[in-house]
């Protein structure tokens, strides 16, 4: 009894280690107030034009950006880029504001913003290399 | 008690060999797969391109499989309008036994995504069909034209 009492004990314990291995959610919401429609892009592929209400879910791991290209006036794109720092949990980017002056919020335990772009293409994202984490060119 | 085994030896041996079984083990069968689907509201047409073949022009609907990737295959998704050709290009990361990367949209926003994760979207950019000096962003995946094949 004890013996197999022991043993399911291992099971139970060697499961929990698979369980350990979750990423964190990552969502992006264009909360009401936003004036502007966006794509989400991440290493998991790129979200279609998101407009106010909507929002975009994505799981990350450390060190993994997410860009939110937002749709400007002569097809030019405005990319906000943001980096995981802690997948431990879901966390959060709101935007919200006009194309031309976006506002954004997002939760500091969990994700950093570090650089802006502005894409003269009508490419979303596409100045961003997802392989190598840094700048086309 | 359900396990009422008197001898010590066959006792012991019984657990030994439940040891095995107690977690799935997967043999390396040569059976996986990528399928490319476009979804039922793809508006768009492409065709994908591995390095040493190209599917056909694939529409709303249809999917293209991707028979045993290793490791650092690339494909590149080529989709295309009256003058542009957009590209999006892609990794094999892991190689596990199903793995999908999904395309939908209109021509205009064109939305993708790969749910089982053991592919990486590496970049894409978009390429002036008649003459541009532009960049392709997989240049190295030849595009197999159907009529050079004609």
């Amino acid at each position: 009894m004890k013996n197999i009492l022991n043993i399911f004990m291992i099971m139970f314990g060697l499961n929990s280690f698979y369980a350990l291995g979750n990423q964190g959610k990552v969502n992006v919401n264009f909360v009401p107030g936003t004036a502007f429609l966006a794509k989400v892009c991440t290493k998991n592929g790129c979200s279609t034009e998101k407009g106010v209400g909507q929002s975009h879910q994505d799981q990350l791991d450390v060190g993994d950006v997410v860009c939110v290209s937002v749709a400007g006036a002569f097809f030019k794109r405005y990319e906000y880029f943001f980096k995981v720092t802690n997948d431990n949990g879901d966390s959060n980017i709101s935007f919200w504001g006009a194309f031309f002056y976006p506002k954004y919020f997002y939760d500091y335990q969990y994700i950093e913003y570090f650089d802006y772009k502005t894409n003269e293409g009508n490419f979303a994202c596409s100045t961003w290399d997802f392989d190598k984490n840094k700048f086309i060119n | 008690m359900f396990l009422k085994i008197k001898n010590k030896f066959l006792r012991n041996l019984f657990y030994f060999v439940t040891m095995f079984f107690a977690f799935p083990s997967f043999s390396q069968d040569n059976s996986r797969a990528i399928l490319v689907n476009f979804l039922k509201n793809t508006l768009f047409s492409g065709q994908v391109c591995l390095k040493n073949k190209c599917s056909q022009t694939l529409y709303l609907g249809d999917t293209y499989i991707i028979h045993n990737p290793i490791v650092d295959d690339e494909l590149c998704v080529r989709i295309t309008d009256v003058n542009y050709v957009y590209e999006y290009l892609f990794r094999v990361e892991r190689e596990v036994e199903l793995s999908e990367i999904n395309f939908w949209g209109t021509v205009v926003d064109r939305g993708f995504n790969i749910p089982q994760k053991s592919i990486k979207y590496i970049k894409g950019g978009t390429l002036n069909k008649y003459g541009s000096n532009s960049q392709s962003v997989c240049n190295h995946i030849p595009k197999i034209n159907r009529n050079d094949l004609l």
